[in-house]
């Protein structure tokens, strides 16, 4: 305890007392919902889900709901609404500890988080294929929020990927926003600079033009527009052709520049970010093999015993594991007031896993 | 008589000390403060504003011989310093060495078995720094004596929920917020339907909580 702590009390001249406990120690939690998972979006599949009776949908969408999913798992948690954002506070007197949790759904406000010495910092969202945290704001609208950002400091990509990934054409068609792809004019990317997805497919590369890229001419005029260049262009780029999915089969991908330092939207990425957090959690899919090497290695961001802590996702999740992983920090069955957060962290990974296990989940928090 | 209107940090010792009664159950305790004790049952609790009656003093003549030896007993009621240290589950934090300082005096103690700490201070002091040592950490409150308001009065609910670890100040969050989580809290924990609005059920299991 920091001191001295005033404290008001009563002279006394006959019965009674002060009662004085050792004040809690307050832990910050800020979470972070990435583009997709905003509060808006998940309320809006609730009540779609509750509406048309499927009644796992709607335990699931409340699940992942903050606060309510998390409240439906602490009962003590209270929470609150604030310029325009969800927060909650939960005490728990075995731990002696009060959890002030802020939900965030913006980039500037995600790297603020990242800032902020002794707090820990969970992303629940996309992983872009490796490319980052991203940000957009609610209604799962095509355009550059899927990557840099409409406003590049609030929304679209904090990115802390490896140089280059390859991303299937369906994604890029999809969401409508405008990517750097790797014209054939320059080399071939090293292999210790693309993401682990694009290794295996470095000695499938081929130089293909845009209309070679899709099979459907007005997708190739869309797909040309947003690669920047005319459709019957005869510039060539980077490309490999691989099954991302049942849904799309074979298809080019297109080998992109993802980065994280000194990326478009810089300061906000990871090269352009001193972080101060006492722990980041990127729960995004797959995000040990994506992301793990460029924070930790690259970056240079090493654990020092219980500071500088990571926790990452091993393979394709769902957001489900926030709340969990939320609980089981905040259920932790002793006390831990000013303590190291090591054994701490060590029991929710263990118990989340469990859950998760149990729930028949085939990815975990490492 | 007249009329006394409380002032923040007073309770009926420092009153009474301040008119010059040496028991302050004589205040409280004559007809005219009868409003006053159903208002406020403990006196050493009151809430700035309240109005105390204080009764004129009374004149007693003695007669007595010289060269002869009487002896007077003085119609005192001491005033204590009584804080009681407890572990955030509720158990004593008894047999920890304790520091008080006031007005240049230190005194030293060690927490009783119930984790109390009892010392006598005058009625009217209004603050007091005791220090606690537990294991290799100091611990200091600054105790601001008298200043304890009603459990029923906002500031008096924060103030005992403050002290027994519900409402705790954290930055960028209203004190508003605050006080409704530390009522939502503490009516968790003791099973009672949570609100975050105080009510007697509560205000009656703090006031037994807090022991004052």
């Amino acid at each position: 305890m920091t001191g001295p702590a005033v404290v008001a009390a009563s002279r006394r001249t006959g019965e009674g007392d002060n009662t004085i406990v050792s004040p809690p120690e307050v832990r910050r939690i800020v979470v972070a919902q990435g583009i997709q998972f905003t509060r808006q979006d998940t309320l809006g599949l609730l009540a779609e889900a509750v509406a048309n009776g499927a009644e796992y949908d709607a335990w699931y969408y409340r699940a992942i709901l903050f606060p309510e999913g998390l409240a439906d798992r602490l009962p003590g948690l209270f929470s609150y609404e604030m310029d325009g954002r969800s927060h909650a506070l939960y005490l728990n007197l075995t731990q002696n500890v009060l959890y002030q949790i802020d939900c965030v759904e913006d980039k500037a406000s995600f790297r603020e988080a990242l800032l902020t010495e002794g707090i820990m910092v969970i992303y629940n969202g996309h992983a872009r294929f490796g490319r980052g945290p991203c940000f957009g704001p609610p209604g799962n609208l095509p355009g550059d929020d899927w990557e840099n950002g409409a406003d590049t400091e609030h929304g679209g990509i904090f990115r802390m990927g490896y140089p280059f990934v390859g991303i299937p054409v369906h994604e890029i068609i999809g969401h409508r926003y405008h990517p750097a792809p790797l014209p054939a004019t320059e080399p071939r990317p090293p292999s210790a600079d693309c993401d682990p997805e694009l290794r295996p497919h470095l000695g499938e590369l081929r130089a293909r033009r845009v209309s070679d890229m899709h099979r459907d001419p007005m997708l190739v005029e869309v797909l040309a527009e947003q690669l920047g260049v005319s459709a019957d262009s005869e510039d060539r780029f980077w490309t490999f052709l691989a099954v991302e999915d049942a849904e799309h089969g074979l298809e080019t991908h297109v080998v992109l520049r993802a980065g994280w330092r000194d990326t478009p939207t810089a300061p906000a990425d990871l090269g352009g970010t001193d972080l101060a957090c006492r722990m980041f959690c990127h729960f995004g899919c797959s995000t040990f093999q994506h992301n793990y090497h460029i924070l930790r290695n690259r970056k240079g961001w090493t654990r020092d015993g219980d500071q500088r802590m990571a926790y990452w996702q091993d393979d394709l999740a769902k957001p489900i594991g926030t709340n969990i992983w939320l609980s089981h920090l905040m259920t932790y069955p002793h006390r831990h007031d000013w303590e190291s957060w090591t054994d701490w962290a060590a029991y929710a990974v263990r118990e989340t896993n469990r859950e998760l296990r149990a729930g028949g989940n085939h990815w975990q928090i490492i | 008589m007249y009329t006394h209107r409380v002032l923040p940090g007073e309770c009926l010792a420092s009153i009474a000390e301040r008119y010059g009664f040496t028991n302050p159950r004589v205040v409280y305790e004559h007809p005219a403060n009868e409003a006053l004790r159903r208002q406020r049952p403990d006196p050493n609790v009151l809430l700035a504003g309240d109005e105390v009656v204080i009764p004129d003093r009374k004149i007693r003549t003695v007669s007595g011989s010289t060269e002869q030896r009487y002896r007077f007993v003085v119609d005192r009621q001491p005033t204590w310093l009584r804080l009681r240290l407890l572990h955030p589950d509720g158990t004593p934090r008894s047999g920890l060495p304790y520091r008080i300082e006031y007005q240049g005096q230190i005194h030293h103690g060690t927490t009783a078995a119930d984790g109390g700490i009892t010392h006598e201070v005058p009625p009217y002091l209004p603050a007091a720094q005791v220090t606690v040592t537990d294991g290799p950490e100091e611990e200091k409150y600054q105790v601001a004596l008298g200043y304890l308001d009603p459990v029923t009065d906002d500031e008096g609910l924060k103030q005992r929920l403050r002290n027994l670890g519900y409402y705790v100040e954290v930055p960028g969050v209203p004190e508003t917020i605050l006080l409704q989580h530390a009522v939502y809290a503490y009516q968790h924990a003791h099973d009672m339907p949570p609100s975050g609005y105080a009510d007697h059920r509560l205000h009656g299991q703090l006031h037994k909580d807090y022991c004052s």
